[in-house]
């Protein structure tokens, strides 16, 4: 599913540098990213998903070289393949629990909503015990519930790809739980792959392969 | 498109505080030299207009524009008189038409005008329902009048105390409305109009009462001094004209020194109308003045105090209009993470800047709804709102 090679990055003006000569991900597996702040996780996660590219290497997402894709391009398979959950669930606080899960749809011009995407959306709610908040405001909902609706969110596209950047670092120990088995759930069920970066050693258990991020070794321009 | 107006929408509806607070900056910085500019624009046309149809007027000495605002608009405070006996001098000069007015008195807070016949066809006023004048105590009332106060022809209409204080004062005079004038879009439709002389019976020059003398009743006299008998104070005045009691009606004193506002005057042509001005220079107690000449005048300053208002509006709009930036970048600022989420979900750069735009545009659009619902008002009642704020006294 994920294929990268000898890739290079840095950000511009800053002393930020990531190496990874080789990482392979299988369609399906289930990858718990760890390692200290400031190590690139959640930049790893932006070129997976295009949101940067490269400086140098390849970055190869379910057979597409995505680091050679045009901004568009990167745009689209985006919002078509990857599905996205945040540490700060980035909910739009003025749209109900069903628009924020529908927004994919909303606000990219290849995806269309239509009567299926309508049934999936709150059937995807309704698995989450979302079912009598629809019409709901964000800032009514707890935090868990919240995290439940940014899963649906990624989840409603029905992408082959799950990014996952610090899901459970807001959560209490039993939403914590829940999040994790409602991954693993729809990735089984879907046979998604799901990588998950995350500080919280406390969730580790039932990924399939954990990768210590530290082993890439960022250097500092000296 | 549709998508980012939708989303722009539920963003402004959901934030409908600070959406209002934009809404009132553009509403008010566009409305208000928009609606100076165009009560400016009617007054100066309504207050020409009239003007214009006014060749001349003569006053007492004193105030030029309160003159010619009293005499064209009926306002109804005025204290200068000047004697009916100059009426009597231009109509025998023959070199004009003159009008009296007689501008003292209200009747439930409309101003009761003294004037002669000739006033309606010289403002081409033409009677909706009812008569003309008849007799006195008769009144004719303005359009306004007749639909404000829900009166019609055959009704009475009682003029206004003079002092609610002052019982010893002039009673009031309950006059018969004989008709009604038709809409003139003009002062004459707020203006209740009456004979000269009921005018001066209203200020209580003249009157009316029973009979007195010895015979009739010895109570109402209080003796005899040569062919005058003195009566006493059991003679109660009529408080309203009937065809009974029309003929008890008389005035103690000469026409020519009852006292008068102003006099309009239609001069025959225009070297008539030099010889009636010039009659007056110089004169230590009248003077004579050409309305559209004092409305110039005073245009002329309310022009230069426009230009004023129009640099500070200018001004204001562009301290607004950088307060409005301000606001919007910091809003843009606020939602760097939204747009940045929206980025990550697959939302590209320029939906996300048409979604900033269409918020825009839709605040601004229910701003320009709000100023041209406000500007459309404005437009429809300029005339009424010129006339209660700068005609009336």
């Amino acid at each position: 599913m994920i294929d990268i090679q000898r890739l290079q990055f840095e950000y511009p003006r800053t002393d930020f540098r990531l190496r990874v000569d080789r990482l392979q991900v299988s369609p399906g597996e289930r990858i718990a990213v760890v390692g200290p702040s400031g190590s690139g996780k959640t930049t790893l996660l932006n070129l997976i998903s295009g949101i940067v590219v490269p400086k140098a290497g390849s970055v190869e997402v379910a057979g597409r070289q995505v680091s050679a894709l045009s901004d568009s391009k990167r745009r689209d398979f985006r919002a078509a393949s990857i599905g996205f959950i945040f540490q700060q669930f980035e909910l739009v606080e003025y749209l109900s629990v069903l628009e924020n899960i529908l927004l994919p749809f909303m606000i990219n011009r290849t995806l269309r909503i239509d009567s299926n995407v309508l049934t999936r959306g709150t059937e995807l709610a309704a698995s989450m015990g979302l079912q009598d908040k629809l019409a709901r405001k964000i800032r009514r909902l707890s935090q868990g519930e919240q995290q439940r609706v940014a899963i649906c969110r990624a989840l409603v596209t029905e992408p082959p790809l799950l990014l996952a950047d610090e899901p459970t670092g807001n959560l209490d120990p039993r939403n914590k739980g829940l999040t994790i088995r409602l991954l693993f759930e729809f990735c089984r069920r879907q046979k998604a792959t799901l990588v998950v970066v995350t500080h919280d050693l406390g969730i580790l258990e039932g990924f399939d392969r954990q990768i210590d991020f530290a082993q890439f070794r960022p250097e500092a321009t000296p | 498109m549709t998508r980012a107006f939708r989303l722009a929408w539920r963003y402004v509806t959901y934030h409908k505080f600070s959406s209002l607070v934009l809404v009132a900056c553009i509403v008010l910085t566009l409305y208000l030299p928009v609606a100076v500019s165009l009560v400016l624009r009617q007054f100066h046309h309504q207050i020409l207009a009239r003007a214009e149809s006014t060749p001349g007027l003569l006053g007492a000495l004193g105030s030029r524009l309160d003159l010619t605002l009293d005499a064209l608009y009926f306002r109804s405070d005025v204290k200068r008189e000047i004697p009916f006996g100059e009426v009597k001098k231009i109509r025998e000069g023959g070199r004009a038409l003159a009008i009296p007015l007689h501008l003292k008195f209200t009747a439930r807070k409309f101003p009761i005008v003294g004037t002669s016949l000739d006033y309606f066809p010289y403002r081409e006023l033409r009677l909706a329902a009812g008569d003309s004048m008849a007799r006195l105590g008769d009144c004719v009332v303005g359009s306004k009048v007749a639909s404000e106060l829900g009166i019609r022809p055959g009704d009475r209409l009682k003029s206004d105390r003079e002092n609610d204080l002052d019982i010893a004062g002039n009673p009031p005079l309950k006059m018969r409305v004989k008709g009604i004038l038709a809409d003139s879009g003009s002062a004459d439709d707020e203006a209740v109009f009456v004979d000269i002389k009921t005018a001066w019976i209203i200020q209580g020059l003249g009157h009316g009462h029973d009979e007195v003398n010895s015979q009739t009743n010895e109570n109402l006299t209080l003796g005899q001094q040569g062919e005058n008998t003195i009566a006493s104070a059991a003679v109660a005045s009529y408080l309203e004209i009937t065809d009974d009691n029309v003929r008890s009606f008389h005035f103690h004193g000469d026409f020519a020194e009852f006292p008068i506002t102003a006099i309009l005057t239609v001069p025959n042509d225009p070297r008539a109308a030099n010889l009636l001005e010039g009659t007056y220079v110089g004169n230590s107690e009248l003077q004579y003045v050409i309305p559209s000449l004092v409305v110039s005048e005073l245009m002329a300053m309310v022009l230069q105090i426009k230009s004023l208002f129009d640099a500070n509006a200018l001004m204001i709009s562009i301290a607004t209009l950088m307060l409005l930036g301000l606001v919007i970048l910091l809003s843009l600022k606020l939602r760097q993470r939204e747009m940045e989420t929206m980025f990550k979900l697959g939302c590209s750069r320029s939906t996300i800047a048409l979604l900033q735009i269409a918020e825009l545009c839709i605040i601004g659009a229910i701003g320009l709804l709000i100023v041209s619902g406000m500007i459309w008002l404005t437009w429809n009642f300029a005339d009424d709102l010129i006339r209660a704020l700068f005609l009336r006294s």
